[in-house]
């Protein structure tokens, strides 16, 4: 019998449900439904999926209710599905702990890739145990040196400052999952750095010119809008192509 | 709370500058009438017209009736005891008092009750010029939805009907082309809800955001959306601008923008996106190389009520009438400006549009 990924989704609307259990099941996962809030709980408990794709916008109760209830006692990977509207939405929740998102409408590409990204995070822990062995981060031609503290673009150094290193090494950390800039800012100075949303996107400003050929169509670090930055994951170089 | 956003225009529900206008005109009107006693010597006669005058100036120009009405106790103060015998007394058993008195307070409260009408008369003309571009949206919106949904229901009712044989790549068409009038329904819905993030008083949340950033988000979601598209040029300044803006919403700008040189750029083999800084003002411009658009078409661009146009339209090129309207509504939210225009050498359109900048500080101490 072959095992297979559960995959929870706890959505209100019938015909979204059946698009995304479709695509799940024919992708080799197990899909279960729940439609409002209290049947999520129900089913988390027992049945234990690997991810949840939880919509925000649910009847019953808050979705970002369930999420930090969930994350008071587990760190099961949650992707998150709004309306495009609701920026405000998706960033509290990853603030609480979701681990990416999807706006709605959105394709089964987008989907399945969100998934496949969510799920190899909670399997490797802090990236690969390649990246463990060699403490070395690739993508395409990029690659961070967690050893020697610095990165390479096609071989060479690209002479980060301390700031744009730590910025680099962060987004690597946790590759292909977008962190928000509040996230970035508090990971690198403090719970109290406040208004150092200017500095961080003069470093990336930076660091975007120092390590991309074409700044404003990048290979590398991709810009969520209202949200934050997001790493660019080993294969998702080579899709954009 | 009032929002004045032009900081050089008056804001006349200030209590102060009220206050400073009440007292500067009857200043002014103490000065004047000193002068024309001592000429005319002895009647208070030129003081009271002169003082009436200024009460009239000060209930037309100031808010409400408060302040002509002090006005008018103070003209009355002011004559009796400077300008009528005896001469710096307060003396008001004199006959022609209470007319002199009453004439004032009338004037006053008069002229305040017609200024007060005539600033609601232009409240009234605004918000029904704002109903009328309100209907026009309206109308252009329905009109983008009803055009997909027409070709959603008729695609899938022939996908739908036993009758109709169709082959493989038929049916391939009917559902790619059900997608893309789904797309397209997204789209206008995103244009639907830009407007509604603009509330009724063009009340923005702006946040920080790195001009480039936006750019590359808005490409990388047309590409998404349009992977076919020509290539797309973009010219980025070397200094990285910061601009204080909603994103989603000046994204949106762009992408209505993109969309439209691609729709409507007969014949263009690329779109270029620039951006550069201009006395404060961070400068985007979307530019195609297609066919020049028609003088007659440019007065009324972004009114909404454009469809296509009858005379240039090679086959079922899309409007999406509300496009450029929501564009400048999101653009003046802002503060910015946005224009068309025809290239010099007729060899594509350009749009552009403006965002006001914030200074920027310097980082350097900063960056350990």
């Amino acid at each position: 019998m072959k095992i297979r990924d559960k995959v929870l989704i706890i959505e209100d609307d019938q015909r979204i449900c059946n698009f995304m259990s479709s695509v799940l099941e024919s992708h080799d996962y197990d899909a279960k439904i729940a439609h409002t809030a209290s049947e999520a709980e129900a089913l988390i408990l027992s049945h234990c999926p690997d991810l949840i794709v939880l919509d925000l916008g649910l009847p019953d109760k808050d979705g970002i209710e369930i999420l930090e209830n969930l994350r008071t006692w587990s760190s099961l990977p949650v992707v998150v599905v709004s309306a495009r509207s609701h920026e405000s939405d998706k960033v509290q929740a990853l603030d609480l702990g979701a681990d990416d998102y999807l706006t709605k409408p959105f394709g089964t590409e987008e989907f399945l890739a969100r998934i496949r990204t969510a799920l190899r995070h909670t399997r490797t822990a802090l990236g690969d145990t390649e990246m463990a062995r060699t403490g070395l981060y690739k993508v395409g031609d990029l690659v961070i040196d967690y050893n020697k503290h610095h990165v390479l673009v096609a071989g060479e150094d690209v002479h980060l400052t301390h700031s744009e290193f730590r910025i680099m090494a962060l987004l690597g950390k946790y590759a292909g999952k977008v962190l928000t800039y509040d996230f970035i800012i508090k990971e690198l100075w403090g719970p109290r750095a406040g208004d150092n949303n200017q500095i961080l996107r003069v470093n990336m400003a930076n660091i975007r010119r120092k390590i991309e050929k074409t700044p404003a169509q990048p290979e590398y670090v991709f810009t969520e809008p209202g949200v934050g930055y997001r790493l660019a994951e080993g294969d998702e170089v080579e899709s954009t192509k | 709370m009032n929002n004045s956003d032009n900081k050089y225009k008056i804001n006349w529900d200030d209590a102060f500058v009220n206050f400073a206008f009440t007292t500067g005109i009857l200043i002014a009107a103490t000065v004047f009438s000193t002068v024309i006693h001592k000429e005319n010597n002895g009647g208070s006669t030129a003081a009271i017209m002169i003082f009436i005058l200024a009460v009239l100036i000060i209930a037309r120009k100031t808010s409400g009736y408060k302040w002509g009405i002090i006005a008018s106790f103070t003209g009355v103060i002011v004559v009796n005891f400077i300008f009528t015998y005896p001469f710096m007394q307060l003396n008001f058993s004199l006959t022609g008092y209470p007319l002199i008195f009453i004439t004032m307070l009338l004037v006053s409260v008069i002229t305040s009750a017609t200024s007060t009408q005539i600033k609601l008369q232009e409240r009234v003309h605004i918000e029904s010029e704002r109903a009328q571009v309100r209907a026009n949206l309206l109308r252009a919106i329905s009109h983008d939805i009803r055009t997909p949904l027409t070709s959603i229901i008729g695609s899938t009712s022939v996908l739908l009907d036993e009758n109709c044989q169709l082959d493989e790549d038929q049916k391939r068409q009917l559902l790619q082309d059900v997608q893309d009038d789904g797309q397209w329904l997204i789209r206008v819905t995103e244009n639907i809800l830009s407007i509604t993030r603009i509330d009724g008083d063009n009340q923005i949340v702006k946040t920080d955001e790195l001009a480039e950033e936006l750019i590359e988000a808005a490409i990388r979601k047309f590409s998404k959306r349009h992977p076919d598209s020509v290539p797309i040029e973009v010219n980025l300044p070397d200094q990285p601008l910061i601009v204080p803006m909603d994103v989603m919403l000046v994204e949106q700008v762009l992408l209505n923008l993109m969309e439209n040189a691609l729709i409507h750029g007969t014949g263009l083999s690329k779109i270029v996106l620039s951006l550069e800084s201009q006395d404060g003002m961070a400068v985007f411009s979307v530019m195609d190389n297609g066919a020049c658009m028609p003088d007659h078409m440019f007065p009324t661009l972004f009114e909404g009520t454009i469809r296509s146009d009858k005379s240039t339209n090679k086959g079922s090129k899309r409007c999406m009438g509300i496009g450029l309207a929501v564009c400048r509504t999101i653009v003046n939210a802002h503060g910015g400006t946005i224009s068309a225009y025809n290239l010099e050498d007729r060899e594509g359109v350009v749009f552009t549009f403006t965002i006001p900048m914030k200074e920027m500080e310097t980082f350097n101490e900063n960056q350990r």
